[in-house]
């Protein structure tokens, strides 16, 4: 029996929602990161679950292209925090105050 | 009959209960069964017998995490390869050559990777 | 497999060809970068000219992912630009802070090809490529300045929240496919047509409207850009200010006239209400700034929220006009946002230490340069709406096509801001030509041959596109309506 699209969307956006919280609320960089690639990745089942849904493969296509640029993504990060640790020493988000919104 | 969803749903359901059931009943049992002791020596990271004489959590050279972030962009790059593997007959020529410009744009980054000493180590 | 054809594509490859070039290139220099500058300025007036010539093509390539037509040739010549600005204003700018390496030129090249694509696509996975292509060289470009905290603290808000957003938006774009199985612009445009699953598009829209307002910072998504351009070094600031925010629109005009044309009463009133409070955070915000970069970041908040009333025109009445006018207003904007950026980098190279982009150092600036304080004015002419101005054809144009689409009040509105602007803008005037300088002036170095160059060709746009407007209406009139034609 084939699993109806429903779960998968309902599945795709509980982790969205747990990622964008993670994104909101964590303070530690890594985490924030990590919550990030999640929300992607909940994209990425939406767009697998979609494809077979419409039984053609614009979707998964999608899909290949999502996952490099969250590599990317994840690269520049990593980047970007290993510059800030070199010069604070430390991954916390908010003790980056110097720039005041 | 039951509404197959439901069905699905308490199939579902039973197996969740079950499974966890089962570890959670093995992982007390073990903790139930199992000798104690309360010797602080248990709670130091074990290095063969030798005392540790240092914080195991340090942080790691600089270059971990470049090569690190290397591997993940390079890696990534072999999912395009795949869909043009599966498809090479009807790509033909056209396809190789548009797989060969891609190959030389990543080329290009490595050998700036490369020229930047990325990969000397030391 | 027939070879496919490369036309809609030709200005993009010889951006990319330049881009890999400058990485080839670049590990061979030591300290003198002038042929990586080179490489760079080649390829991006090479990637214009390209452009300009096809002008008149109208065609799309690659499965119709990306077309060639007036209205991506306008946006490329305008990214060509702005591209060139930045680099002129850059080499002499980044060496005052020992940072002049090629990589610099390669990410800027990088943005402006992501740019492009983002203004050409007509396919969602197009548009999601371009659009994190220009990112993630964006990411990087704010946190260039590697050993500074603020630059790097530029780098990590602008990164978290730029991913957040894309995030977002391509949560909103799986339930565009998921709705309708396609990723063309047509083909979803007509299946959305069919106007099912009401609420679930709404939701869509939102979604995608929530993520783009986040790179174009709409209030309330505007929280990272005065962070971000303080941190950032100030010709990237510049471009930040100008080419993501073209290239922004370019893209939710396509998206919202092509793709959910269906659900144009829903996202009117969301433009509208948005566009108010945008005009209203910008403005007031900006009045209380003592840091010029911070100040001119609220100022591009401001002019985001005219943008957005001029998208609310389009979406009450359908009418052209307001479509041409945000073409030719964000041209307007381009050159005398980046010229203003480009006095504020002109002053650093000049006083790399005391210099710290606040009111306070602008004191008495035409007595110690009078050219940098005249094209400060009139930038600040310019971004107020001063005729014989381009912000002022900018601002004519759009609020009358606001006005066109019944939508008086509106008008009225934004109006009333851009009086209010006038008091900050004019007040680096009043520093400039009326305060005296408390510290004693250390003579700086004579201006730069390139940076020089920058700030005469924005000068130049300003003053063209402010006096003979008759030229660019036209160029934005075709290209506008050529893509409506999709």
């Amino acid at each position: 029996m084939d699993i109806p699209i429903e779960w998968y969307l309902v599945l795709s956006a509980f982790l969205f929602v747990i990622g964008a919280a993670g994104v909101l609320t964590r303070r530690n960089m890594f985490i924030v990161l990590l919550s990030i690639e999640l929300m992607m990745n909940a994209v990425n089942i939406n767009l697998i679950g979609f494809s077979r849904l419409h039984d053609n493969f614009i979707g998964q296509h999608f899909v290949l292209f999502t996952m490099t640029v969250a590599a990317a993504e994840a690269a520049v990060g990593l980047a970007i925090v290993t510059s800030l640790f070199r010069n604070r020493q430390t991954t916390m988000v908010d003790l980056f105050d110097l720039l005041k919104g | 009959m039951v509404n197959p969803t439901v069905d699905l749903l308490i199939q579902f359901g039973l197996m969740a209960f079950i499974g966890a059931a089962v570890a959670f009943a093995l992982i007390a049992m073990s903790h139930m069964m199992s000798p104690t002791s309360k010797n602080p020596n248990k709670a130091i990271s074990y290095e063969c017998g030798v005392l540790p004489c240092a914080e195991a959590r340090v942080p790691y050279n600089v270059h971990f995490y470049l090569v690190a972030v290397l591997f993940v962009l390079f890696d990534l790059e072999a999912v395009f390869l795949y869909p043009w593997a599966v498809a090479f007959r009807t790509l033909g020529v056209v396809g190789l050559v548009e797989m060969f410009i891609f190959i030389g744009i990543l080329l290009v980054g490595y050998f700036y990777a490369w020229k930047k000493g990325v990969l000397d180590w030391e | 497999m027939p070879t496919p054809d490369v036309t809609p594509i030709i200005p993009e490859l010889i951006l990319a060809v330049a881009a890999c070039l400058v990485l080839v290139v670049e590990p061979f220099l030591k300290l003198d970068k002038t042929a990586v500058v080179a490489v760079a300025l080649t390829g991006l007036l090479a990637y214009g000219a390209a452009a300009f010539a096809l002008l008149g093509q109208d065609m799309a390539g690659f499965n119709d992912m990306i077309v060639i037509n007036d209205y991506a040739i306008f946006f490329k010549v305008l990214f060509a630009a702005a591209g060139v600005m930045t680099v002129l204003m850059s080499p002499r700018y980044l060496e005052a802070h020992d940072r002049h390496l090629g990589e610099y030129y390669a990410l800027l090249l990088f943005a402006i090809l992501g740019m492009s694509v983002l203004a050409a696509a007509r396919d969602l996975m197009a548009f999601y490529v371009g659009l994190e292509l220009m990112a993630v060289s964006s990411y990087l470009l704010a946190g260039f300045f590697r050993y500074r905290l603020r630059s790097n603290e530029a780098a990590l808000k602008y990164f978290l929240t730029g991913c957040f957003a894309s995030a977002i938006t391509l949560y909103g774009i799986s339930m565009v496919y998921g709705f309708t199985g396609a990723t063309n612009y047509a083909e979803v445009g007509t299946a959305l047509a069919g106007g099912e699953n009401t609420l679930g598009v709404a939701f869509a829209t939102a979604l995608v409207f929530a993520g783009m307002g986040f790179k174009v910072s709409v209030a309330p998504f505007h929280m990272w850009t005065p962070d971000v351009y303080e941190g950032a070094p100030t010709p990237i600031a510049g471009f930040f200010s100008v080419g993501p925010k073209a290239a922004g629109f370019a893209a939710i005009l396509m998206m919202f006239l092509a793709v959910f044309e269906a659900s144009v009463d829903t996202w009117t009133v969301i433009f509208i209400a948005f566009s108010i409070f945008t005009m209203l955070v910008g403005n007031l915000f900006a009045l209380v700034q003592r840091n010029l970069k911070r100040m001119l970041a609220y100022s591009s908040i401001a002019h985001v929220g005219y943008l957005l009333a001029g998208m609310g025109a389009i979406g009450q009445s359908g009418d052209l006009l307001a479509g041409e006018a945000i073409l030719l207003y964000l041209a307007a904007y381009t050159f005398m946002n980046l010229g203003a950026f480009g006095v504020l980098a002109y002053l650093k190279t000049q006083q790399p230490v005391t210099f710290d982009y606040t009111l306070d150092d602008m004191a008495g600036l035409a007595r110690r340069s009078p050219w940098a304080a005249i094209l400060m004015s009139l930038f600040m002419f310019s971004l107020t709406g001063i005729p014989g101005t381009a912000g002022f054809i900018g601002k004519f144009y759009l609020f009358n096509a606001v006005v066109r689409a019944d939508l008086v009040w509106l008008a009225a509105i934004a109006v009333i801001f851009s009086a209010v602007s006038a008091y900050y803008y004019l007040r680096v005037m009043v520093y400039m030509f009326f305060r005296e300088s408390e510290e004693e002036f250390v003579g700086g170095e004579a201006i730069s041959g390139p940076l020089a160059a920058s700030l005469a060709l924005a000068a130049a746009g300003v003053l063209f596109i402010g006096l003979v407007p008759a030229r660019l209406v036209d160029a934005s009139a075709t290209a506008f309506q050529n893509f409506l034609g999709l």
